[in-house]
């Protein structure tokens, strides 16, 4: 029978034994003639010992101590003794595979997505095209067709003219760079003339637009969500004046002749500006006697002339807030607020004439389309 | 060392070889463990004993008639 190679069984399986009992250099002999590798034994005491011998070995060693020694396992080294113990805890070996798989699984799920690179188109469009292709938060990283969805961006946004669609782990990483727009806006898109013209994928809106100011006022705030803002909170606007431009200017990447210098958005975004009004109301300045017995007016503390009583400051005051009040729904738009307001009387023969001066809070852009690409265009 | 002196250095199993490098002793040709102490072990060579005295004695390995053993050797006497 060939022996083992006893080498290669004590690194595979080596146990620290305790071996007790008197004349142990009897038993480390009989283990000598045997064959039987003691390593690194340690003579604890006249009647204990303690030594390293090959996991295979420890059966043998016992029959060989008999009664007279008595050998006991300390520790235990070696892969097939991680085996061994491993095994022996079913249930620790259950739960350490149970979670790496479930970490194994969880990064199979795309958690985050990032985009760079995005000028003029939205980072929500560049998202919700990849949601509608399949890729967001939570979907299962295999089972996106990451060639299909470059194509849905392509086809989506053809003013793209790279497109990175990488993952790292559960990360996904859009990296895109707009260039050369493929549609053109206006008369250019049925032509084909001026290839040069950019503008970005907006196939539902129509043409680019550019927002203007719709009264003179102070610019409170601006949030430009499109387009190139001319102007900046704090400003005074006069009426028609461009605030948010759609032609954004933009610098060639290459050295190639004839690059654009401009492109085309639709222009968005919000302005709010405090906008100054002046009116003028004006209104009776006598009550007639019977409506001040009738008690309309309540106590009266005017003069009363033939039959009439002039109106106190507070009726005056009265009446020329409701007069404001349809004034502003008439003329303001909805979400417009007044802020402050000044009331100058002044008294005249049988009226009253009312200065009104008021601070109003209101949106102010108003939308205008570019005419992109015409000959003698204004803009 | 003249040939034969070398031939029976390296063909007498029956007598002890013993080499001492600081903390470690080899003894060659051991044919039975006499002695096991903490601080002495006692080996049979055929013909002769050969004793190490020192502190602090741990075999290393014992097999195919070698001992190691490491530890602070003082002196080593054949019997």
């Amino acid at each position: 029978m060939k022996e083992k190679y006893s080498v290669l069984n004590f690194y595979r399986r080596r146990l620290l034994v305790s071996i007790e009992g008197f004349r142990i250099e009897r038993l480390v002999q009989k283990a000598f003639e045997r064959g039987i590798a003691i390593r690194s034994l340690r003579i604890v005491s006249e009647t204990r010992a303690e030594g390293w011998i090959a996991g295979a070995d420890l059966k043998e060693l016992r029959r060989l101590a008999k009664s007279l020694y008595h050998i006991k396992v300390i520790d235990g080294r070696g892969p097939e003794q991680k085996i061994r113990q491993a095994a022996a805890r079913p249930a620790a070996v259950i739960g350490t595979i149970l979670a790496a798989a479930i970490v194994i699984v969880q990064s199979l799920f795309i958690s985050e997505i990032r985009i760079d690179g995005y000028r003029a188109i939205p980072e929500s469009e560049l998202r919700k095209c990849l949601a509608e292709a399949g890729v967001s938060p939570g979907v299962f990283r295999p089972a996106v067709d990451w060639q299909k969805t470059e194509a849905a961006l392509d086809e989506t946004f053809p003013q793209l003219s790279w497109i990175q669609l990488v993952y790292d782990g559960r990360v996904v990483y859009l990296n895109v760079s707009e260039s050369r727009g493929k549609i053109l806006s206006g008369s250019e898109e049925s032509t084909g003339k001026n290839p040069d013209i950019f503008t970005p994928a907006q196939k539902d809106e129509g043409g680019c637009i550019s927002i203007y100011a719709d009264c003179s006022g102070y610019i409170e705030s601006m949030s430009t969500l499109w387009g190139l803002a001319l102007a900046e909170p704090g400003d005074y606007v006069e009426k028609g004046q461009e605030l948010i431009s759609g032609v954004v200017p933009m610098e060639a990447t290459t050295f190639e002749e004839g690059w654009p210098t401009e492109y085309y958005v639709r222009a968005k975004g919000q302005i709010i500006a405090l906008v100054p009004y002046h009116e003028v109301f004006s209104q009776e300045r006598y009550i007639l006697g019977e409506e001040v017995q009738e008690g309309e007016y309540g106590e009266n503390d005017g003069t009363v002339i033939a039959n009439r009583v002039e109106k106190t400051r507070e009726q005056a005051e009265a009446v020329v807030n409701q007069q404001i009040r349809l004034w502003a729904k008439e003329n303001l738009p909805e979400k417009a607020e007044i802020i402050n307001k000044s009331l100058n009387f002044c008294y005249k023969k049988n009226i009253i004439d009312v200065g009104v001066t008021l601070e109003v809070r209101r949106e102010i852009g108003i939308e205008k389309e570019i005419p992109v690409g015409q000959e003698n265009s204004d803009n | 060392m003249r040939i034969m002196e070398e031939m029976a250095y390296d063909l007498d199993f029956t007598m002890p070889r013993v080499i001492v490098t600081g903390r470690l002793a080899i003894l060659e040709n051991i044919t039975n463990i006499v002695m096991l102490s903490e601080n002495a072990l006692t080996v049979e060579s055929g013909r002769r004993y050969t004793t190490v005295v020192g502190e602090d004695f741990v075999i290393r390995e014992i097999c195919e008639g070698r001992l190691i053993v490491e530890g602070k050797v003082q002196r080593v006497e054949f019997l």
